[in-house]
């Protein structure tokens, strides 16, 4: 993992209009972003979009990182918040045609075919991964979103809870109530990937060598 | 009843180590665990839950990431110098097949309202940025039928940003091309020339919704809106794009979206 030291120290560069301190924090924590983006919105296209505002939103307000928490949990909360953003628009428009009518490209969301990169993945994980996607999205915002935030992101509880501006017996509520949900959608006898694996196909190039 | 198993809440919080009622090996969790199956078989379904949603995310490859990267760095450094629409004194990124360039009508819908009216100044618009920057840059590419003031706002804050070129109605591709080619400068316009374009092309760019709202949320237009239009009635925007996740990879690359509710592909001229 980046040192913090090493960390701050490329944010302050970077806020001084260090382009290449920027791109560097940015390329750092770009897969991590992504992935939550793309379990958020179980939608390769839109966690594209997600991620790419996120990142835009980011530099635009980096003078207004205070340093407070980390520049990880403060990208995190930046991307919860265009996920969910994203979640809402999509409440309010029919999921039909825009972006998909016609192209060929890919089938309505809602169908297996939806998650179209992963079809090119066959193993066993990438069938759970669209389980997990599909169950996840039936889930009610909150939870899905303090679920995200802890299993993928790996945040603490009180680090959730400051990204959510909710109190941390609020978070870990959801947590368990968006966990139990899953396990109920998910009738889980599934013998999972020892967590350190799981962590470490998650990380960034640094973490997986 | 409610004695007798321990409820997912506690279980959860167990498995994470924070609960501060019942902190990981407290004595009144683990003795039940000890000889409750059904409380054991839910924990471990509550662990397994949340090992799938940490389970690996397909992971995008590092050119999409450089890529995404760049364009936000890119967009950090022209909003704080102001220095707008690069790709048109740098022609050979048009002619790069890897940097393909696109440039997108975007039309703009009811969840994210803006205000094309009353935003243009011709000091300040497009078309004379680029023209500045042409002149700034010592560029010997200065279109002679270039309209408008030159007045410069090179250089100067972000705010000047806030205006682009109106193409006014415009209901084809075809037409955005050659009004952008009246209003900007010759070597956009040859970079244009010789295109095809294709006005029924449908399929989407990952990026544009995004870089559209992050634009129209921060009140300017920059970085990477050229030019606005009313495309087929829609309000529109003409955008520089730099390719991100699913954009075509090879060759040059003009394209036209629009929708009532973000981006659609509609158009895209190739050479």
């Amino acid at each position: 993992m980046r040192d913090d030291r090493q960390e701050s120290a490329l944010v302050d560069a970077a806020r001084c209009g260090d382009t290449d301190a920027l791109e560097e924090l940015l390329l750092a924590h770009y897969d991590r972003v992504h992935a939550l983006c793309r379990r958020m919105l179980a939608d390769a296209d839109d966690a594209d979009d997600a991620t790419q505002e996120t990142l835009l939103s980011a530099v635009r307000s980096l003078s207004r990182f205070d340093g407070r928490s980390s520049f990880g949990t403060w990208i995190y909360r930046i991307a919860t918040n265009a996920c969910i953003d994203e979640c809402r628009r999509r409440r309010r428009r029919p999921l039909v045609g825009l972006d998909r009518e016609g192209t060929g490209d890919g089938p309505a969301p809602g169908s297996d075919g939806a998650f179209g990169t992963i079809t090119e993945d066959p193993s066993e994980v990438a069938v759970r991964r669209v389980d997990v996607d599909a169950a996840l999205s039936t889930l009610p915002l909150e939870f899905r979103t303090a679920v995200v935030l802890r299993d993928l992101c790996d945040l603490a509880y009180e680090e959730i809870a400051r990204v959510l501006e909710v109190p941390v017996g609020t978070v870990r509520s959801r947590i368990a109530r968006g966990r139990a949900a899953l396990a109920d959608l998910l009738e889980v006898p599934w013998n999972p990937p020892e967590p350190q694996s799981v962590k470490t196909q998650l990380g960034t190039e640094e973490i997986t060598t | 009843m409610t004695e007798l198993h321990l409820s997912d809440e506690r279980l959860s919080a167990y498995l994470d180590e924070v609960d501060d009622v019942a902190p990981p090996g407290a004595p009144e969790l683990q003795p039940h665990l000890a000889q409750c199956a059904r409380c054991n078989d839910r924990l471990a379904a509550l662990r397994s839950a949340g090992r799938l949603v940490g389970a690996p995310v397909v992971r995008v490859t590092p050119e999409v990431r450089a890529q995404a990267v760049a364009a936000a760095v890119r967009a950090a450094r022209e909003v704080e110098q102001a220095r707008k629409i690069r790709w048109y004194r740098r022609p050979q990124v048009l002619v790069g097949a890897a940097a393909a360039a696109a440039v997108v009508v975007l039309g703009l819908g009811v969840a994210v309202p803006l205000t094309l009216s009353g935003q243009s100044s011709p000091s300040s618009t497009a078309a004379s940025r680029i023209r500045n920057s042409q002149e700034h840059h010592g560029s010997a590419g200065l279109s002679p039928a270039a309209k408008g003031p030159a007045a410069g706002s090179i250089g100067s804050t972000a705010s000047t940003a806030a205006a682009v070129e109106d193409l006014g109605q415009v209901s084809s591709m075809k037409q955005v091309l050659s009004r952008l080619s009246e209003v900007l400068t010759p070597s956009f316009s040859q970079a244009l020339a010789g295109s095809s374009y294709n006005d029924a092309v449908t399929s989407r760019y990952a990026g544009c919704v995004a870089t559209t709202r992050a634009a129209a949320r921060a009140g300017d237009y920059g970085p990477g809106i050229v030019a606005s239009a009313t495309y087929q009635g829609r309000a529109s925007f003409v955008m520089e794009f730099w390719p991100t996740a699913s954009t075509p990879q090879a060759g040059k690359t003009v394209v036209a979206v629009t929708t009532t509710n973000g981006c659609k592909l509609l158009a895209r001229t190739t050479t």
